[in-house]
């Protein structure tokens, strides 16, 4: 998988999961249906809600890192003054 | 039962391991070893400040009283670090190139180091944080007073009016000190904070495990499973009610998305305090998952908690009151201190993010406008900055201490946590138009935020103190001035509303209308048109384009001055002994270009807010130019970047194309080449053989005197039609070239092809001796364009071929003619040995003799059935072998009639 498409997926899971979490779609799963002992709409909040979570862990790591060019942190008070560089050399 | 000396030992020990903590890392990270500190897991653990002590024990409450809807808190959140590549990366890009220390920073850069916008943010952050502080304040307050003080009725909660103003006070002032400790050590140009960072990341720990621990508690001792949870009757009351999801439940995602964004304190845990931008890969999932890990107990908490604590328990404290019913100490003291955690971590962080706005923003501003007392020494303003931080800590927690004082009687705090979501959601389109929007002025931004703002405060601020002496209540119900339609919660009769949407559609939508009203209205100033391009494409132009559009000079030791008295001694020297080396020179001072004068301002921005930093260097530089001419074409660089890379994908496809032509053309020329060079061989060869043969005779009749005349009249004639033959065949050979090139001394007119064929059959007969020949003519007479003795040379061709070279037992040969599709058709079928599927082709080439290894020269030199093909094009015609059908060879000639001739190449002439 390319980055672009990882970062299109991105976009879509996104999109995928906010529409999923809202009005038109959870009152479908409102109603008086057990699984395993959990009402339905518990089971799919918390499912899709997870779901999310597995499939963004999933794509994070197809998404490009990001190289700093910065020199590495030296002591605290020299964050101020080490080389800030801009960083750079990522497609945007 | 634990008594109030143990809890508050408890509670104190585990203070100073914070102070541990935070030392020990503070002093790790002083010495460079980040180690632990600098990592993903610890960024992701501190973003959990979001979750306060309102969600760790309101969240039960929240869910005892509405069901599902607590998710909508923690979901918001999810999707946008879910989405974490799209609006964070871009806000922690951003915050590290600008050096951005706060979100008041980051929307007053973006629109021209506007002073005025930041002092509107600071505010508008001031007085929505302050009560959420109350509320932490009366949470621990009221924990601390039900855990310690555990008789029968305070499982019940504590009844508001019996809260202890004291120990908030111990709280607040504690965690003032904790603050102001290890909040406000230095003035660090990348407001790093690692050992409150270390802090944060333990506390959010101990949130998780203490409502992991009381979640599974609950749920598999007190319950005994899941399904019994649910089975219990109180499961049905929480989860009915069709109304959750609704206009609210969209409200509250869309809400909690935007406080993970604009809440102060969550813009300096994730932008500010970001250490490697890759952290946010992490948190991305990592984030969501703690969210996840936290809620997932919350409705059975509630629902057990409603069906075994007596009727008229606060649900609010269900968290730590279920655990004490059961006499569980041990996990009640856990929750306790997850509880402290989760509200002290908050007020930790929000007090920074505040006290650095507030200093940075308020207090620096009117310090620069005072007249200046002194020349101003070195590290003086880094010590104004330093003591009025601290101060604002203080102040900022003794307001809140008297927002908890205030109001401790009533039950005003409840909503507080929403309350002042909405409020720094007012951030939201300002933050994001600057962030994807050229247009977006400062102009609007501030119009809209301020109308927002008070929207907001009327129509939802406001009615959290109905019931108080301070408003009338008539406000509320007949409008101020009885004027109905001004009512706080029923804007222009939008009546049966849910207040918080109600308060949210109206500010939001009156903030977004502002803002782009306004800025489509009114022009930027060059430096905000500057600050958009630089933050829109922040990831295509690195901030050092800025010097290319300010230009700009000053004396070097003005600009060592001004960075003394903000840095510090030591930091200053080294910021521009760094430099210097940097612009290769020996000198510990740099050269004092426009580059350097707009890194030094952004290093300062890191301390001060980019707006004074500006307002500083502005006072001791001279000649400030902006470059609209540079300016306007950074603007359209970005669109001619587009533009040239559309281009140059175009350019290389066609060359692509080009390239595949010359190849396959190239292909041709070498085939054509190569044929060539195969003709002339074949010329040559096919000439020397009669030509060896002539010459030797010649030569036995030159020196031979003893030949008879018989023999000598023997050798003429073989040397008289060995020239035959030679003239013969350059005769075929002029033929096919003159033909192949068109050029022809015979032209094109109506004939019959039927009476050529059988005049062709006719001549062929001779040779046809023990030959059966079938002749049927399906056609009748047709009339082609054509020349009638080339056409019959080519039957002859045909037929001759056919017959000579059918060496069957029982030599058949069929001939048959017909019209199909408009073109006049003509099989020569034998029963010979057929032709080699590999030769198929190439005995249409010249002097190919597919039958030819076995046989004499004598016969032809192969140029046959080239030149009947070359023939046959000349009239429009074809000349093919039909597919092998396993028996002799097929030949099929096809003309096309007359009245078709004479269209086709007119129409190949318009096509």
């Amino acid at each position: 998988m390319t980055w672009k498409k990882a970062r299109d997926a991105t976009l879509v899971l996104t999109v995928v999961g906010a529409l999923g979490l809202l009005p038109p779609v959870l009152p479908f799963f409102d109603r008086p249906v057990t699984v395993f002992g959990m009402p339905l709409i518990v089971v799919y909040v918390f499912g899709a809600w997870l779901a999310l979570i597995v499939l963004a862990r999933w794509l994070s790591n197809r998404l490009p890192r990001h190289v700093a060019r910065e020199t590495t942190l030296g002591p605290a008070d020299e964050d101020a003054v080490s080389g800030d560089r801009p960083p750079g050399g990522e497609p945007g | 039962m634990l008594s109030a000396n143990i809890v508050l030992f408890t509670a104190l020990a585990y203070v100073a391991l914070l102070f541990l903590v935070a030392f020990v890392s503070d002093v790790r990270s002083r010495k460079g070893w980040l180690g632990l500190v600098h990592s993903p897991l610890v960024y992701t653990l501190s973003i959990s400040v979001y979750c306060t002590s309102w969600t760790f024990y309101g969240a039960v409450g929240s869910a005892a009283r509405s069901g599902l809807e607590f998710a909508t808190i923690y979901l918001g959140p999810t999707l946008v670090f879910v989405g974490w590549w799209f609006l964070l990366r871009k806000l922690v890009r951003i915050g590290r190139i600008h050096r951005t220390s706060s979100i008041g920073d980051l929307i007053s850069s973006r629109y021209g180091k506007s002073t005025s916008l930041a002092v509107l943010v600071t505010l508008i952050a001031v007085i929505g944080t302050t009560p959420y502080i109350a509320l932490q304040l009366k949470a621990v307050t009221a924990s601390f007073q039900v855990v310690a003080e555990a008789t029968g009725t305070s499982l019940l909660g504590i009844p508001t009016r019996d809260i202890d103003i004291r120990t908030g006070f111990w709280v607040a002032a504690g965690m003032a000190v904790f603050t102001i400790l290890f909040g406000t050590r230095n003035i660090d140009a990348n407001e790093h904070h690692h050992g409150v960072v270390a802090a944060i990341a333990l506390e959010a720990l101990v949130k998780l495990v203490a409502l992991l621990a009381v979640g599974l508690y609950v749920v598999f001792w007190i319950a005994g499973g899941v399904p019994e949870v649910f089975r219990l009757p109180a499961a049905a009351t929480v989860l009915q009610g069709s109304e959750t999801f609704g206009a609210r439940w969209v409200a509250l995602t869309f809400l909690s998305a935007t406080a993970i964004v604009c809440l102060p304190r969550q813009f300096q845990i994730t932008v500010v305090e970001n250490a490697d931008e890759n952290h946010l890969r992490t948190a991305g999932w990592l984030f969501p998952l703690y969210l996840f890990l936290i809620s997932l107990f919350t409705l059975p908490i509630a629902i057990v908690g409603l069906a075994t604590l007596p009727p008229g328990s606060n649900p609010d404290m269900f968290v730590l009151t279920l655990p004490m019913l059961h006499d569980q100490s041990a996990l009640a003291l856990l929750v306790f201190i997850g509880g402290f955690s989760s509200a002290t971590s908050m007020v930790i962080v929000a007090s920074i993010a505040l006290s650095i706005m507030v200093s940075n923003h308020i207090v620096m501003p009117i310090a620069l406008r005072l007249p200046r007392r002194s020349a101003g020494v070195s590290g003086d303003v880094k010590t104004l900055l330093l003591v009025s931080r601290r101060i604002s800590i203080g102040v900022i927690l003794l307001l809140g201490f008297a927002y908890f004082v205030a109001s401790a009687q009533s039950d005003a705090l409840a909503s507080m946590g929403l309350i002042a979501f909405a409020g720094v959601a007012q951030f939201l389109p300002s933050l994001i138009g600057g962030l994807y929007w050229y247009q977006a002025s400062k102009a609007g931004a501030f119009v809209g935020l301020l109308g927002g703002v008070l929207v907001w405060g009327y129509t939802l601020l406001l009615p959290s103190f109905e019931g108080g002496s301070v408003i009338p209540a008539s406000l509320f119900q007949e409008g101020p001035w009885g004027i109905a339609d001004l009512r706080p919660q029923a804007l222009f009769g939008t009546e049966g509303v849910d207040p918080l949407v109600h308060s949210l559609v109206w500010s939001l939508g009156i903030n977004v209308a502002l803002f782009v009203l306004v800025s489509l209205v009114r022009d930027q100033k060059p430096l905000e048109r500057l600050q958009a391009t630089l933050f829109i494409d922040v990831f295509r132009n690195p901030a050092d384009n800025e010097a290319r559009f300010i230009r700009r000079s000053a004396a070097i030791d003005d600009l060592y001055i001004l960075a003394q008295r903000i840095l510090g001694t030591d930091q200053a020297y080294r910021l521009f002994r760094d430099f210097a080396r940097q612009q290769g020179s020996r000198d510990s001072l740099p050269q004092p270009d426009t580059e350097f004068i707009a890194h030094l301002e952004r290093q300062l921005a890191g301390g001060i807010g980019a707006a004074s930093a500006r307002v500083m260097v502005s006072q001791v530089i001279t000649g400030e130019t902006i470059s609209l001419d540079e300016l306007m074409r950074l603007v359209d660089e970005t669109q001619q970047v587009i533009e040239y890379s559309q281009q140059l994908e175009h350019k290389s496809q066609e060359l692509q194309i080009t390239a595949r032509q010359l190849r396959e053309a190239n292909e041709r020329l070498r085939a054509l080449d190569a044929q060539k060079d195969d003709f002339l061989s074949q010329v040559s060869h096919e000439v020397r053989t009669p030509m060896a043969s002539i010459r030797s005779f010649s030569e036995i009749l030159l020196s031979g005197d003893d030949l008879t005349s018989e023999q000598s009249k023997r050798f003429l004639g073989i040397i008289h039609n060995e020239t035959l033959r030679l003239t013969r065949l350059l005769d075929e050979i002029l033929d096919l070239s003159h033909l192949e090139r068109g050029e022809l001394n015979w032209s094109l007119r109506p004939i019959d092809a039927s009476a050529v064929l059988a005049r062709a059959v006719e001549t062929c007969q001779g040779m046809a001796a023990g030959v059966t020949v079938e002749v049927r003519n399906d056609a009748g007479s047709v009339e082609v364009l054509g020349h009638s003795d080339r056409l019959a040379q080519v039957f002859i061709n045909l037929i001759s071929n056919a017959i000579k070279h059918n060496t069957g037992a029982d030599p058949r040969l069929s001939i048959h003619s017909t019209i199909i599709d408009g073109r006049f058709v003509v099989d020569v079928q034998d029963n010979g040995p057929g032709i080699d599927p590999a030769d198929r082709e190439r005995i249409f080439s010249k002097f190919s003799r597919a039958w030819s290894t076995d046989r004499p020269s004598t016969t032809g030199a192969g140029l046959g059935l080239a030149i009947s093909r070359a023939i046959l094009r000349r009239m429009n015609g074809t000349l093919d072998l039909l597919p092998a059908t396993g028996q002799g060879a097929c030949f099929r000639v096809t003309l096309p009639l007359r009245q078709n001739a004479d269209q086709s190449p007119r129409a190949a002439a318009e096509g």
